[in-house]
């Protein structure tokens, strides 16, 4: 009888063991090398006045067409966030993020969408160089002024500012390449930083062949130009006084440009030469306490174009002319957080110059370019923002007259998984 | 006294102290008091400030920049601001996996460590309650940590650091004495925080924690929860 206890104990023991090793004790167990984890979902219920179909059709006159809404493009559909009326699906953000070895580490953001996934990032950075210096390369966001770098889930605003997505388009500054950052051994933050990219974005810059042959045979083909092909630099500066934070930056960018538009509906046309952007950036944050904060944050904007613009006629044949494009923009936010819980805040938006010269003849194109935006948000805890915004914008033109679009927003950002760290 | 008499003892040694960045400010004072004239503390974190919410001020990113040395509380405490710093920095010294870092929740024991964890239960540590310098005992235990770090980022003044410990040691213990006494009478008082900051401060006095402010961890408070609360 005692043997049978003894016995039956001994094998439930055996039994329970086995059933309950834990996973982290199995021999090749790796599940504690997976990489930090996050997926963020972006949605809104957007209600505009005007009409989907038409939206995609205006533009920022001499700067920018068809960047609001979504438009084709050649083959690929591009939409921007909140481009419909009714509930959008922006995306669902997947980052990973880990330690290489103890020399790298290692990000990847992805962008689901319904139009696709697209790579957003995907870098290795140094941490081992030492004096003040980190490499970084692979595919990411430019360090080149403020809001240029963050996320849009970071942004205080659902869309870009309007400077910024009429010169560069919805992704700004996103490109593969390399970064060099150093770090001045100074008490004052100061930091330089060095980029080389491919120089692929679409809105200004590009370096690919421009088939205008195949439009009629008389044409001759746009050269490509070699690549990388887009070089940019910048300098950062910050002090505290008191518990008032000051940052600010100027930076440079430059490459050659190859736009495409030869497909477009309306007035097709090819743009080649080379392009420099200006920026200057200003943050001035105060914080009342470790919740409560007041934020004011300014970039502008100067860009030349210079180049050939070929112009596409009905039969394929292109015209080429000189053009040269001098315009500049800034924004300047406010936003408030009395606590945790609520965010307010305002923006005004304005492009204020528009210097377009065809062929040595001023276009006179419109230089007072203006948006207007507010917001509201409410935070359930860190992970969970819904915000309400409300945008009036002056800057969008059909054809030769102008057209006000009003929009107002609820959007809901959500995360799970590792802590994203805030950065300032 | 004492600290002048280091000085004239080991003059040279103030041409190469060692700059040693600490998340926050007891862990500052801690250092100082074992590292003396030999090292310079630089504090990321304000004391008045709520320790899970410090802003990551480019500024911060200089001062980690140029430290020989991090210590850290540890414990996911720094985990919403302390990442980009050291990431932005790009200080070997100051990596997870160097020697001149130091995690100090690593060497204590942490309680309430949470049995479940999802964050439906608010923005919990998942490795315990990390407030844990709030008991006077596990100062002692870190003192001992520190002095060690030190000894091994700058073995040639072990000396000096042994005997500030002890030194350090001796006064601590004094005043643990002395706040048992006052803090007798206390044994059994019941407390609301706003955050259950005080676990360990709490455990080692006999103090009653009745409820947060907040309703859980990270989540702002509400006005039925507070209400429920009185």
């Amino acid at each position: 009888m005692k043997k049978i206890i003894y016995t039956s104990a001994l094998l439930s023991t055996v039994l329970l063991g086995l059933d309950t090793i834990a996973p982290e004790n199995r021999t090749f167990e790796q599940s504690k090398y997976i990489p930090d984890i996050s997926l963020i979902m972006d949605a809104s219920l957007v209600n505009r006045d005007v009409e989907d179909a038409e939206l995609g059709h205006l533009e920022v006159p001499g700067v920018a067409h068809g960047i609001m809404g979504s438009h084709e493009h050649g083959e690929a559909s591009h939409a921007t966030y909140d481009a419909e009326n009714g509930f959008n699906l922006n995306y669902a953000e997947l980052v990973l993020s880990s330690s290489v070895d103890p020399f790298f580490t290692m990000d990847g953001v992805f962008h689901f969408s319904p139009e696709g996934v697209e790579i957003e990032e995907l870098y290795f950075t140094s941490t081992a160089l030492g004096y003040g210096a980190r490499l970084k390369g692979g595919k990411f966001n430019s360090n080149f002024g403020y809001i240029n770098e963050q996320h849009h889930h970071s942004w205080d605003f659902n869309d870009m500012p309007l400077v910024h997505e009429s010169f560069l388009g919805m992704h700004g500054i996103n490109e593969t390449g390399i970064q060099v950052q150093w770090t001045a051994p100074t008490e004052t933050y100061l930091m330089l930083g060095l980029e080389v990219l491919q120089g692929e974005n679409e809105q200004m810059f590009g370096n690919g062949e421009i088939h205008l042959s195949e439009l009629n045979e008389a044409n001759e083909d746009i050269e490509a130009e070699d690549a990388p092909s887009m070089f940019i630099v910048y300098a950062k500066t910050s002090f505290d006084i008191g518990d008032t934070t000051l940052l600010g930056g100027l930076s440079y960018a430059q490459g050659s440009s190859r736009l495409d538009h030869t497909e477009d509906e309306e007035g097709p046309h090819a743009f080649s030469g080379d392009s420099k952007l200006y920026g200057a950036d200003l943050v001035v944050k105060h914080y009342f306490d470790s919740y409560s904060s007041l934020k004011w944050q300014s970039e502008f904007l100067y860009r030349e174009m210079d180049g050939t613009q070929y112009g596409i006629k009905p039969d394929g044949t292109s015209a080429a002319k000189d053009i040269l494009k001098e315009q500049a923009g800034l924004y300047t936010q406010l936003i408030y957080a009395p606590n945790k819980t609520w965010k307010m805040g305002v923006r005004y938006d304005t492009i204020f110059q528009n210097d377009v010269e065809l062929a040595g003849v001023d276009l006179a194109k419109p230089n007072d370019l203006n948006k207007y935006s507010a917001m509201l948000e409410y935070h359930t805890s860190e992970f969970a923002r819904f915000r309400l915004q409300y945008n009036k914008n002056d800057a969008l033109y059909e054809e030769d007259e102008a057209v006000s679009v009003q929009t107002i927003m609820l959007s809901v950002n959500i995360s799970i998984g590792a802590h994203g760290a805030h950065s300032f | 006294m004492k600290k002048y008499f280091i000085v004239l003892l080991f003059p040279l040694s103030l041409l190469a102290h060692l700059n040693i960045a600490v998340s926050y400010p007891y862990i500052g004072a801690l250092t100082k008091s074992i590292g003396g004239e030999h090292i310079r503390t630089i504090i990321l974190a304000k004391g008045e400030w709520d320790p899970h919410f410090i802003v990551p001020r480019p500024s911060l990113i200089s001062k980690v920049r140029n430290a020989d040395a991090l210590i850290m509380n540890g414990g996911q405490l720094e985990i919403g601001w302390l990442p980009p710093l050291i990431k932005r920095a790009s200080n070997p010294k100051t990596q997870a996996n160097a020697k001149s870092f130091l995690n100090l929740s690593h060497h204590v024991d942490m309680i309430l460590k949470p049995v479940e964890v999802d964050r439906a239960g608010g923005d919990i540590h998942p490795d315990g309650n990390p407030h844990f310098h709030l008991d006077p005992k596990n100062i002692l235990v870190l003192a001992g940590v520190v002095k060690e770090f030190l000894i091994s980022l700058d073995s040639g003044h072990s000396g000096v650091y042994k005997k500030n410990y002890e030194n350090f040691v001796k006064d601590w213990e004094q005043k643990m004495v002395l706040w048992s006494e006052k803090m007798k009478n206390k044994k059994g008082l019941e407390v609301i925080q706003y955050h259950n900051n005080l676990a360990y401060f709490n455990k080692a006095y006999g103090l009653k924690n009745i409820g947060t402010i907040e309703p859980l961890p990270g989540i702002p408070p509400s006005s039925r929860h507070t209400i429920e609360l009185i």
